[in-house]
């Protein structure tokens, strides 16, 4: 039963430091503009704050306005039941779970612009509409990827994959880490692809979706927006750091964290060196990032 | 990590951002990392007098001097590239489909290596360039990028390479791409732009416009 208590601890180390990641990018970009910047903990203040407030619901909104953070939120959760985001296995584990865990992301975002939608704002429907073309350009990219790790790994399983001991490696790792980095900025609403600091409504993606929700809402929102971090982040760091095959590898918390981190870190220096892409250039580079993993798929 | 693999993945990205570049300049920067990256794939082959001068007359010629003389023509032409006949995004696809079928071609000929896929692949994306660019610059890089995937060819091929064919080669694609040179900018110099759709006629009885 050791392998089940450290899963747990990963999950509920995940669930804990997850808004840490935000932070650490803020920070980052904090530092590069030559400012202090607000403190790495500012999520879990902010998430205190609108906890404790009271959530204001459209007259026009139904319950699927009502139902879209939670269910967002319980989507992730599932998938980090499945998604070994620690040093160790992961809480669940069964063949096929690579792609459950890409459809309950798809569920997540699903959810979250069904409940955009049902808020009638034309704001709300335009950063659907732009999230949903987005993460369908990503999607191609974020499986191909896969496809290769599941290719080499001989199974559908992430547990499997990470503790394979026939690892990627080499080219086609290379060729897998950017494309899954570039998903992993595209997913999470980050630059180069959306500015989750921008406050023009017109030039938002991510942000302009969920600007009808307040209160526990968007403290739910916003939890969930890090957690997705994390788990994306997670498969970049498994794949990046040698986490070692089999059984005697090492399986350090300390050193995924440590890589979770720099991975945070890497994000902050790249929104900190890049403008936002035109809108008509974003499908250009997703389409590239499923070049790269389709190369890595040839290759490997 | 296999250097040589890694070189030829280099040669295969290269293409697909010559493929999907929208600016002259990412062109013919890519072509010049692309000519680096195949002057060094050269020591894959047992090491010789041959193979030292066949590389590094190929980084000297398709990494410095083709990338030199096309930014000087390109500055001078001040001509915007005009709008492919393929869109940008489209040419993912096809580059995608390119590859599928290089790499099927690479199975058919039993060496199936990355780099026998990437010299099919550079071929037919140097094709594909010549093809879907109306403007002059670019069919002059798809012409170099075309020369770099038959010099793949030949290093990809696992018997010892004729290294004279090789730099015979790369001496008629130096004469071609300069004589291309120099017309492109006597042609960007006399009509303003080095747009290939719209100098359909060589009379100057009807419009060229």
């Amino acid at each position: 039963m050791d392998i089940e208590m450290t899963a747990i601890a990963d999950f509920a180390a995940a669930l804990l430091l997850a808004p840490l990641l935000p932070g650490i990018i803020n920070r980052v970009k904090a530092f590069f503009a030559g400012r202090r910047g607000q403190s790495v903990f500012q999520l879990y203040y902010d998430l205190r704050k609108l906890l404790a407030k009271g959530a204001v619901y459209s007259s026009a909104s139904g319950f699927v306005f009502r139902l879209g953070p939670v269910a967002s939120l319980a989507a992730l959760l599932a998938a980090l039941a499945v998604m070994p985001a620690g040093g160790h296995g992961s809480l669940a584990s069964f063949d096929g779970d690579i792609i459950l865990f890409a459809y309950l992301l798809a569920l997540s975002r699903f959810v979250t612009v069904l409940a955009a939608l049902d808020t009638g704002s034309s704001f709300g429907g335009m950063g659907a509409s732009r999230e949903v073309f987005f993460s369908a350009l990503a999607e191609p990219a974020f499986f191909l990827s896969l496809a290769v790790l599941a290719k080499k790994a001989g199974a559908f399983s992430f547990n499997l994959i990470f503790l394979s001991a026939n690892p990627v490696t080499g080219t086609p790792l290379l060729l897998v880490l950017a494309a899954l980095f570039i998903v992993f900025l595209a997913e999470n609403c980050r630059i180069p692809f959306d500015d989750p600091n921008t406050h023009l409504e017109l030039t938002m993606i991510h942000e302009v979706m969920v600007l009808d929700h307040s209160g526990p809402d968007f403290a739910l929102i916003s939890y969930g927006a890090a957690l997705k971090m994390w788990l994306l982040g997670a498969i970049v760091v498994r794949l990046a750091l040698p986490f070692g095959g089999g059984t005697g590898g090492a399986q350090s918390p300390a050193l995924f964290l440590a890589g979770i981190f720099a991975l945070a870190i890497a994000a902050g220096i790249v929104e900190s060196c890049m403008a936002r892409l035109r809108l008509l250039k974003v499908p250009a580079l997703l389409l590239s990032a499923s070049m790269l993993a389709f190369a890595a798929f040839m290759v490997s | 990590m296999n250097y040589f693999e890694l070189l030829a993945v280099i040669v295969i990205l290269c293409d697909v951002a010559l493929c999907a570049a929208s600016r002259l300049r990412v062109m013919i920067r890519a072509a010049a990392v692309q000519g680096a990256a195949l002057g060094l794939l050269a020591f894959m082959k047992p090491v010789t007098w041959e193979i030292v001068l066949l590389s590094a007359a190929t980084i000297a010629i398709k990494a410095v001097l083709f990338p030199w003389l096309l930014n000087i023509a390109r500055e001078k032409s001040k001509a915007d590239e005009p709008a492919p006949y393929v869109g940008y995004n489209f040419s993912f696809a096809i580059c995608a489909a390119m590859f599928g079928v290089s790499v099927w071609l690479s199975h058919r000929l039993d060496v199936a290596t990355t780099l026998m896929a990437g010299a099919f692949f550079t071929v037919l994306a140097g094709f594909f360039v010549i093809v879907s660019r109306k403007s002059a610059f670019s069919q002059a890089i798809g012409y170099l990028v075309l020369e770099g995937g038959v010099y793949a060819f030949g290093m990809a091929m696992p018997n010892e390479a004729p290294a004279l064919v090789e730099l015979g080669l790369l001496l008629d694609v130096f004469m071609a791409v300069f004589i291309m040179g120099i017309m492109v900018y006597h042609i960007s110099r006399e009509f303003e732009h080095a747009d290939m759709a719209k100098i359909a006629f060589l009379s100057d009885l009807e419009d060229y416009d």
